[in-house]
């Protein structure tokens, strides 16, 4: 609101990533649209970040967040599957490289929310504890969370080799 | 103390962060923590009293004072389990045999319990003299069914 009256703005969310591992969302507000566009895709390519992978093309293990009144679940599923999931879900893992895995959201389906709540499942855990490291602030909702680990993380921490009797 | 204490006072212990709990002295506990060292959740199993973790002591000590006590290990700054579960409950109990520890054990849901995921690990308590606390992997292995007491993961 100006002296001169309202003055409307654009906001656009962009989902980007290599189709192989890194993905990243960014938002961006202009008072036009493909301003708004160009700033969400420049923060979401400086916001990738990878994304651990089973065989290249499903998850680990199945993941459950909730991200204000979004809950989602995410379930690896066998070779040839498919991504059966909501379609801003379908997005976020085409452009991770994930091919094959099952997902319901409940509650809120807003697609800001799921597409943030998914990133934030996705992710490694950059700051497991979710404390701030006292110069960049607080922690983060949006980093909360352990994130994704791999096969090999684990076995690392434990020291141990894990024995995965999955069938598929 | 039923498998649910032990569970509790385990997790919970890793999400305070403490350095290492004590648990009453049973064959139960026993075996649950030797499974957990086994599979690289805890740092060391040892026998003491409820003062400190002190074998001399605890062979001198009365029934009731004696412990096990368990080093919780930490890496990379998180708690290395993150979560500890009962499955068979005193109101629903859970028994598998062969075949459904085979199903549970490569990611497929049986009796409404949800498969063993990557990294997770449950303890089963079989009917065998030899072999009465398993892994549910080592169960499988052996060809023993039994009680699928709890998971950690």
């Amino acid at each position: 609101m100006t002296g001169k009256g309202k003055i409307a703005s654009f906001y656009a969310l962009t989902v980007v990533g290599n189709g192989n591992g890194l993905v990243g969302y960014g938002e961006g507000k202009a008072e036009a649209i493909p301003e708004a566009s160009q700033k969400a895709f420049t923060q979401a390519v400086r916001s990738m970040d990878v994304v651990e992978r089973f065989e290249e093309r499903t998850l680990w293990t199945t993941i459950q967040t909730k991200f204000g009144a979004t809950r989602i679940i995410m379930r690896p599923r066998p070779v040839g599957f498919g991504l059966q999931c909501n379609p801003n879900l379908h997005q976020v893992f085409k452009a991770a490289g994930i091919k094959d895995v099952s997902a319901k959201v409940w509650g809120s389906r807003n697609p800001m929310n799921v597409i943030k709540a998914a990133m934030r499942m996705l992710h490694a855990g950059n700051a497991p504890l979710k404390m701030g490291d006292g110069i960049g602030g607080k922690g983060k909702r949006i980093e909360a969370g352990a994130g994704t680990r791999g096969k090999e993380a684990v076995e690392r921490e434990r020291g141990r080799r894990i024995v995965d009797g999955r069938t598929w | 103390m039923l498998p649910h204490d032990l569970c509790s006072k385990v997790y919970q212990a890793f999400r305070a962060r403490h350095n290492r709990i004590a648990v009453n002295h049973s064959v139960q506990n026993l075996a649950i923590l030797s499974i957990l060292l086994r599979h690289g959740f805890i740092l060391n199993v040892t026998r003491g009293t409820l003062r400190e973790p002190d074998p001399v002591k605890f062979i001198e000590a009365v029934p009731h004072e004696q412990r096990i006590w368990a080093d919780l290990k930490y890496r990379d700054d998180r708690a290395v389990l993150n979560m500890m579960e009962l499955v068979s409950k005193p109101s629903k109990r859970i028994f598998m045999d062969v075949d459904e520890l085979r199903r549970l054990c490569s990611g497929r849901r049986v009796q409404k319990v949800t498969p063993l995921e990557m990294g997770e690990i449950a303890v089963v308590k079989t009917k065998s003299k030899e072999f009465e606390w398993l892994e549910a992997r080592e169960a499988l292995q052996l060809n023993l069914p039994g009680e699928v007491i709890c998971r950690a993961r």
